[in-house]
This record gives C-alpha cells, sequence and structure tokens, in this order.
C-alpha cells in the first residue's frame, strides 16, 4: 500500500478531516511520509544533457539521521542551490 | 440566428465535473466475497463522503479524453469545492485471504491484514504477539469509514487503452462517523 505525502496528510488535517494526533499515528505507522519531496534540482553534462544530483546515505535501513548528517545535507542543499537550476519538467530535451 | 455575445462556454467549462485523482474521506457500501482455489477475495465498494465537500481541490476539463488543470488568466491553478464528488462509488481490486496458509507464506494474508486495520478493524493477538486473523463479513465492514486514495488505471480491451477510476489505496480514517446499514441503502444514489 503506497504512502500518503506529508503534504496530503496536511491537507487533510487543515480541511478538518484528520486530525493532528491521527497524522503522527499515521507518521509513526508508516502510512504518511515523514519528508517532505523538494522541488527537483537540475544540472548540465558535458553534452547537454540534464541530470539531477542526489544525496545517498547508502545502508541507512531505518536509522535516525545524526547531527553530522543533518549538517551535511544542509550543506549539500546549500551546494545544490549555488550549481543548479530548477525545470518544468525532467525530460532531457 | 442571433448572436448571445455574453453566453460563452470556454474548454474549460466541461459538461460535468470530471472526476480528480486525490485522497478523499469515504465509507465503504458495498461488500462482495468469492472463493478462488484456497483463497477468500473480497470486493469492496468505497462511496465518497460528504465530508468531501471540506476539500479543496483542483478544478479539472477533459481534452482529448485526458484531465487537464483548469488555470487562471494568471496561469494559477484553479480550486473548487470536492463537495460534487460526494456519493460517487469507487472500488478497489480484490482484498485476498488464504486461510491456513502454509509454513512461511503468512505473508500472503499482510495486506488483508492492513486493509481490515485500515477499516478499523481489530483482531486479537496470541500470547507469543501474532495477530490472529479473522474472516470478515458484510456486517463487519459496512458503513465504515476510511480514507480512499482514487487513480485512474489503464487497461487495454479489443485493443484499445481504456481508463477506468479505482481505489489504489486505504487508509484509517479515524475521526470518520460509521454509517448504520440503513444509513448506507439511504446513501445509494440511485
Amino acid at each position: 500500500m503506497g504512502k500518503l505525502t506529508v503534504k496530503e496528510a496536511e491537507e487533510l488535517r487543515d480541511k478538518g478531516i484528520l486530525s493532528n494526533k491521527a497524522v503522527v499515528e499515521m507518521q509513526k505507522s508508516g502510512l504518511v511520509g515523514t519528508r517532505r519531496r523538494g522541488v527537483r534540482k537540475y544540472m548540465k553534462t558535458a553534452d547537454g544533457k540534464w541530470v539531477c544530483p542526489q544525496l545517498y546515505f547508502q545502508g541507512l535501513n531505518n536509522s535516525d539521521y545524526s547531527k553530522r548528517m543533518v549538517e551535511f545535507r544542509e550543506k549539500f542543499n546549500e551546494l545544490l542551490n549555488e550549481y543548479t537550476t530548477e525545470r518544468s519538467t525532467s525530460s532531457n530535451k | 440566428m442571433k448572436n448571445l455575445e455574453n453566453t460563452t462556454v470556454s474548454k474549460n467549462d466541461s459538461a460535468r465535473l470530471p472526476i480528480v485523482p486525490g485522497t478523499y474521506p469515504a465509507h465503504v457500501t458495498e461488500f462482495a466475497q468469492m472463493e478462488y482455489n484456497d483463497s477468500i477475495v473480497f470486493n469492496l465498494t468505497y462511496t465518497i463522503a460528504p465530508e468531501a465537500k471540506q476539500l479543496e481541490i483542483n478544478k479539472m476539463f477533459l481534452e482529448n479524453g485526458e484531465l487537464v488543470k483548469s488555470t487562471d488568466a494568471e496561469g494559477k491553478d484553479v480550486m473548487i469545492n470536492a463537495g460534487y464528488m460526494a456519493k460517487k462509488p469507487f472500488k478497489r481490486g480484490g482484498v485476498w485471504l488464504t486461510p491456513s496458509p502454509g509454513e512461511g507464506e503468512g505473508w500472503k494474508n499482510k495486506k488483508y491484514q492492513q486493509h481490515c486495520e485500515s477499516m478499523g478493524i481489530v483482531f486479537d493477538a496470541n500470547e507469543d504477539g501474532e495477530t490472529i486473523l479473522g474472516e470478515i463479513e458484510e456486517n463487519d465492514v459496512i458503513g465504515r469509514p476510511v480514507l480512499v486514495k482514487l487513480g485512474q488505471e489503464e487497461y487495454t480491451k479489443d485493443g484499445q487503452t481504456k481508463q477506468a477510476w479505482k481505489v489504489f489505496s486505504v487508509y484509517p480514517w479515524n475521526e470518520g462517523k460509521r454509517l448504520s446499514a440503513d444509513e448506507v441503502k439511504e446513501d445509494v444514489p440511485f
């Protein structure tokens, strides 16, 4: 079963369909995601194709982020903002 | 013919507002079951609840069979009240229960367990903490409140690609009120 996104769950809460408590419980039981989907950022390869840099911690499984990992992610996001651009589609045209 | 200059129809004006994908409050309104090999397949129908009027959704229209978002003069999405979605019934793919599964095949009933628990059904547990499943019956599920995620499924028939609306996921709606069997019958739109 797919998860509800954070945005979907928050909309249902804001419109009075779900309580805050219900959203938290659904997050704990894995029915609602816990992270927001960011806007995709792109940069170009040497031959002009658009690519999307990703940060991935291999082996994380269900472990929590450490302070160092959060710091690393924040610096990665700063670099993303500096080097990339937003695009409306993900095609390589 | 007289021209009616102030009476226009744009492509945004569908004859009827189309179904819009999203997550809506609903109630279980129909129950059917059949046996297949050693399993039982449950087919439930969910009807969008009147509380859908609390939601705002994108106004959409159909263009060449495709759903397209309506936008205003500045290109911003037009949002409308989702109340018109209320009372529309939708089905989900069958939910399978395999009674007495073989050794190591308990996974076959995982989706059944999740689905029942999303409807608020509580199963007992044994001393080892394992869930003891039960076979749901009509009066266990009719009128139960849930949240349903609606989407379109593509399929091919007679060489043509067609689309059907379907419930893809069911989530708990703890704040929803369960309807009695009589209330469910009253709500049937035909």
